[in-house]
């Protein structure tokens, strides 16, 4: 079992604050995941993304003493950390390659069984057709613009509310919800899913 | 109201962000508009399809790559340990109050304990110090017998 799974992040980062590196550590444990998701999600690219949970978590330790959990949520305040990191490398990255999707072959996702494009049958054709709409959908998030596929991934994958990813991406309610609706009809022209 | 609006709110509810009333508002809208039904069954899907994409998980060493990177630079003295602003500002508050509470039981003022010194004592031994052996005279001279005249 995991030290500290149980204890609210306020509890942690206290104690981190107080100098307890085996909390500071616990918090890591519970958001890189969290942080490594949204920074491939803007990024696209899974060593870049190692690269910004890494620097995400340095940055978040060097100025964790100004944090306040009366002024935002930790996870609020470690994503939009993570957000800016992404941004910088994202926009790095742009003007090297002007790509974003990897080259990747689309027979080479690696699909494991919780993906929803791999709970059909076992017939090739099939499973051809899941590939090709896992490449497509990747492809189309990919071509959103950087604040509609940070909104949607952090409402999607990260379950956050509008509130909270207003409070990531330093923007109001009622903007978060427009970007949100427009990075979803736009996948739907795309996909046409 | 228009189709292009019930497509806004049903953004809403996909996200489980639309009040109760509205969300009744609209699903008697989606039981009679079957475009809108068909809008809401895609963006459904749709959301399912974006969370297997964006659903992976880092390799396995990245916390510990992390951890080794921070006490490389804690070792490397790029960072230290964050004292909390907050508790330093309390400590700083608790050290002037302090200050202020010995300075009053005895007389003085803030500036007189920082400088430890009475500040017109201070003045005089200055003016003494700082100038020639002459003026220095003529103080004492000031202070002395002829001056009682």
């Amino acid at each position: 079992m995991r030290p500290f799974g149980t204890e609210p992040d306020e509890e942690l980062v206290l104690r981190a604050q107080n100098g307890s590196q085996a909390h500071f550590d616990a918090l890591v444990d519970r958001y890189a995941p969290n942080v490594y998701r949204l920074a491939l999600g803007i990024t696209g690219d899974h060593l870049e993304a190692e690269e910004v949970v890494q620097e995400t978590f340095l940055r978040a330790f060097k100025h964790l003493g100004r944090f306040s959990a009366s002024k935002a949520a930790f996870k609020t305040w470690l994503l939009a950390i993570a957000r800016n990191q992404s941004i910088n490398i994202f926009k790095f990255l742009k003007r090297r390659t002007a790509r974003f999707v990897a080259d990747r072959d689309p027979d080479d996702h690696n699909l494991g069984t919780g993906n929803i494009f791999s709970q059909q049958t076992a017939n090739p054709e099939a499973i051809l057709s899941s590939k090709q709409e896992y490449a497509r959908m990747e492809r189309a998030l990919a071509q959103l613009p950087e604040r509609q596929r940070t909104a949607l991934l952090l409402k999607s994958e990260e379950q956050m509310s509008y509130e909270e990813i207003a409070g990531v991406m330093g923007s109001s309610v009622s903007s978060v919800e427009s970007l949100i609706f427009r990075a979803r009809r736009r996948l739907l022209e795309m996909t046409d899913a | 109201m228009s189709c292009h609006t019930y497509h806004t709110m049903i953004s809403r509810l996909v996200d489980g962000e639309l009040g109760i009333q509205s969300s009744e508002a609209l699903r008697d809208h989606l039981e009679a508009c079957s475009q809108c039904r068909g809008v809401y069954e895609r963006m459904v899907t749709l959301n399912e399809r974006v969370r297997a994409i964006t659903h992976q998980s880092p390799d396995s060493s990245l916390a510990a790559k992390v951890k080794d990177r921070i006490a490389a630079a804690r070792h490397d003295g790029r960072v230290r340990w964050p004292v909390s602003i907050w508790g330093q500002a309390a400590a700083f508050a608790m050290v002037v109050l302090v200050a202020l509470g010995i300075g009053s039981l005895a007389g003085r003022s803030l500036i007189e304990i920082v400088l430890d010194h009475h500040p017109a004592e201070r003045g005089i031994e200055l003016l003494v110090m700082e100038n020639d052996p002459e003026l220095s005279d003529s103080i004492m001279t000031l202070g002395g017998e002829e001056n009682s005249r």
